[in-house]
């Protein structure tokens, strides 16, 4: 259970609050309700970039980061499909400083040419990193595109090309900002050792004089219909082995069917003793590495299967083992009543473990917030508790259709 | 007057307090440590062996031991055994570095009594069965090769291998050959000399109290002490001052990595390197950062650290970076490395350093996990408890002389391997 209070500012500015007397820190965790989705075709990698630019100081901080190294601290931000995140934690005694800071780039950001060109040339760098020298760099390019054709899931979060970060110009990047980085399309949690009282007086003092410069994200989007029938590409990576992808769209992070998908996965794909794994890795080699995995988001989630092939193994036959086995499981033929009490354990843990982290419960406050309704957060592990295996796999069988995924086959490419 | 426009006075953090875990010796002469507990309902449980890949006689050794020790015992095969932790939601984390092996166990707390019997029942005699040996050599060369289409792979290991010889106990990278020629009976000869649980040493962090304490004593075997690590060959022909270039056609980047050997420093001497190596590249503040990445865009990240090696520690630097700009990167740096003797940090830039360094510091104590980290380091390098708070001590009093003096001593770019891999232009 995560304690919490909550006040809304008059300009729109929705303040959690979460005392943890075992902490030396403060944790201010800022969460924009704006991220790859919200960029329109020719300008993706937008709101990622913009999240470097946010570093770059604002009208009364000349260096954001030397001010946090200066009050002794550390920050990072990250940015999704969905929405933005900055964290800045600071010694219990200096959380003043994030207020500062926090607030004073969310008012006047300082965008200038120069910022730019330095920080276009880093997101350059990192897209090349990321995307070109990694195996299998370019998957989730290749799996968006397959998956939709209007939506703006389409576009992975670093962007759909290195041309559209290269080509960014200050009036798109100011425009941005005073659309989307505002209080009223903000939540702000300030946790650790602070008190409520000390948090609303600071937050008032920090906060309440910054106008809202645009609306509050409406969240909605274009939309693709569920495909019917296969998709399919086949492309070439650096990875010496190839590999088979299969995907499906299911439904959003607060449709409680969105958990036994996941817990599905988990079962199915998700450690080394899931009827994937030791059935086509370990008692007939076809993959050397198979998995499942639901991704959950509050657009749509997404279920992904994957198998990277032995040498002598087609893709076609690669293919053929992932979806048997998903028929079969889904017919029931793995699991039993012992398997999802398995599968919730491991699932609560792992939320236990999540909410150990202070920042990280920061952060599910702001999220769940985000999504409207933050007790939900109490939640969490009761959404696994009520499934039952029988629902469960009807679930998988009413949301995923086998003979509709979105297929990649990865070559490959011969490389020195 | 906008109140923005002043600051709020930042404290300075000169202090450093945290509960340390206490000791206790289980009946078999085993020591656990216990941090202080926290009402979270989850607990991690570290066994901590003092051998790692660097005592191995061939590559991989230490890591297909370690991570084939729970795959198999003559009673039951790896799916069951893993079955055992994961009913219980309970997870066996395993990992090998240089010079240590550990298994965390991550349990609820409500869970710890079951998930322990069954880590000590069924981990306490693996057979290293060939079936899952097999499968081991087949992921982890897949892997291995993936891994090798990366710049960054090629530069560290060039880098290291030219700085301390092929086979010597900092090196020892495994080529796909060395993966298949692992033999079972060296894992099972590995793990009876090296990692038996009964010569752990035991970390228990999180929601960890006197009654799971008992529970700890009860289940955990009686110790038999292991001998303490043998001393290390010296590594052979080591090279210095090489410039290595490994030109990969098919990247879009090149990998910088410099580094050198330094031998083991006395406290003294560590806390001086490490807040030094915080102005080269060791924080976002850093000459490396602000300027490679932050003044001229020619890098995501580059950054530099301090890594335990088989006789003291090897000094690196690390970075990607654009093809055309990789040179030109490497000249920077060099530059920035005599900097730090020639124009040593002083007045803002050494104040922000320490105020930077020392929050940090206290930071990393944070949260209800943090402790067994700080005391494996502790361990791993014969220090004594009292290093952090000597530390704290050091940040603060350590001159600007002093920092040029160590970077004339150590930090000539000279004396560093440097090896750039991927795209050259």
């Amino acid at each position: 259970m995560i304690s919490f209070s909550r006040f809304v500012l008059p300009n729109g500015l929705r303040v959690i609050h979460h005392y943890d007397p075992d902490s030396s820190v403060v944790v201010l965790n800022t969460l924009f309700n704006v991220g790859a989705r919200d960029e329109s075709s020719d300008k993706t990698g937008f709101a990622h970039l913009f999240e470097h630019l946010m570093f770059g100081g604002s009208k009364n901080v000349a260096s954001y980061d030397k001010a946090v190294e200066n009050a002794g601290g550390s920050n990072n931000a990250f940015t999704n499909n969905e929405y933005t995140n900055y964290y800045i934690t600071v010694p219990a005694e200096n959380a003043e400083t994030a207020f500062w800071l926090e607030s004073d780039r969310m008012f006047q950001l300082n965008i200038n040419p120069q910022t730019l060109e330095v920080q276009r040339g880093v997101v350059v760098e990192e897209f090349k990193q990321r995307c070109h020298n990694a195996p299998f760099g370019m998957l989730w390019h290749h799996l968006r595109g397959l998956l939709y054709q209007k939506n703006p899931y389409r576009w992975p979060t670093i962007g759909e090309d290195v041309s559209h970060i290269e080509n960014a110009v200050l009036e798109d990047v100011s425009a941005f900002y005073k659309k989307h980085y505002h209080p009223a399309n903000a939540v702000l949690c300030v946790a650790g050792q602070i008190s409520e009282e000390e948090t609303r007086s600071l937050c008032e003092k920090w906060y309440a004089d910054i106008a809202p410069t645009g609306d509050v994200n409406s969240n909605l989007y274009a939309t693709d219909p569920l495909p019917e029938t296969r998709r399919f590409m086949e492309t070439e990576d650096l990875s010496p082995n190839p590999a088979v992808f299969m995907v499906w769209r299911g439904p959003f992070f607060q449709n409680p069917e969105s958990a036994a998908l996941e817990l599905f996965a988990d079962l199915f794909g998700g450690s080394e003793i899931s009827p994937l794994y030791t059935k086509w890795v370990k008692e007939n080699p076809v993959f050397n590495d198979a998995a499942a995995f639901y991704l959950r988001s509050n657009g749509e989630g997404l279920l992904v299967l994957y198998g990277v092939l032995n040498e002598g193994e087609t893709h076609a036959h690669g293919e053929k083992c992932l979806l048997e086995t998903f028929n079969a499981a889904v017919a029931g033929k793995f699991f039993t009543e012992r398997h999802m009490e398995r599968v919730k354990n491991k699932a609560t843990s792992a939320l236990l473990f999540e909410k150990a982290s202070l920042i990280n419960r920061a952060q599910k406050l702001c999220y769940f917030e985000n999504l409207g309704d933050i007790n939900a957060v109490h939640d969490e592990d009761a959404i696994y508790r009520y499934v039952s295996l029988h629902e469960m796999l009807k679930i998988v069988a009413g949301n995923i259709n086998p003979g509709a995924a979105a297929v990649l086959y990865y070559h490959s490419k011969q490389s020195s | 007057m906008n109140f923005r426009s002043t600051a709020p006075e930042a404290k300075t953090i000169k202090e450093l307090s945290f509960v340390a875990p206490k000791e206790f010796t289980l009946s078999g002469g085993q020591s656990l440590f216990t941090s202080p507990k926290r009402d979270l309902g989850v607990i991690k449980l570290l066994f901590y062996w003092p051998y790692g890949t660097a005592h191995q006689s061939v590559p991989m050794l230490a890591r297909a031991t370690q991570t084939l020790r729970l795959s198999g015992n003559k009673n039951l095969s790896a799916e069951e055994i893993q079955e055992g932790f994961e009913y219980w939601g309970a997870a066996a984390n395993l990992d090998v570095g240089l010079l240590s092996s550990t298994l965390v166990l991550q349990i609820q707390k409500q869970h710890l009594e079951q998930s322990l019997k069954w880590l000590m029942e069924q981990g306490a005699e693996p057979v290293f069965p060939e079936e899952e040996l097999m499968v081991f050599k087949q992921v982890e060369v897949a892997s291995l090769l993936r891994r090798m289409q990366t710049p960054r792979y090629w530069s560290s290991r060039l880098c290291f291998e030219t700085l301390y010889g092929k086979d010597s106990a900092d090196t020892r990278f495994a080529n796909p050959k060395d993966i298949e020629n692992l033999k079972a009976t060296d894992l099972k000869n590995w793990f009876e000399k090296h990692l038996p649980f009964s010569g752990a040493k035991l970390f228990a962090s999180g929601d960890f109290g006197d009654d799971e304490r008992k529970a700890v004593e009860r289940l955990v075997g009686t110790a038999s002490a292991l001998e303490t690590p043998p001393a290390l060959a010296l590594p052979q022909n080591p090279e210095f001052n090489s410039n290595i270039r490994h030109n990969m056609d098919h990247a879009q980047q090149v990998s910088l990595y410099m580094g050198k050997a330094l031998p083991r420093l006395t406290i003294h001497e560590m806390q001086t390197a490490s807040f030094v190596n915080m102005f080269l590249g060791g924080f976002f503040g850093s000459r490396l950062m602000q300027d490679l990445r932050e003044t001229r865009g020619l890098t995501y990240g580059i950054g530099s650290g301090l890594t335990p090696s088989a006789h003291g520690f090897t000094w690196y630097i690390s970075g990607e970076m654009n093809s055309q700009n990789a040179e030109k990167a490497a000249e920077a740096t060099r530059k920035i490395m005599l900097g730090l003797a020639g124009n040593p940090p002083v007045g803002e830039e050494l104040e922000k350093a320490r105020r930077c360094a020392s929050g940090q510091l206290r930071a990393g104590f944070d949260g209800p996990f943090s402790l067994p980290a700080k005391w494996q380091f502790l361990m791993q390098n014969n220090l004594p408890e009292s290093y952090y708070a000597t530390y704290m001590d050091r940040i603060w009093s350590i001159t600007s002389d002093e920092i040029s003096e160590f970077a004339d001593n150590y930090l000539h770019p000279d004396s560093f391997t440097l090896a750039l891999a991927g795209k050259l232009s």
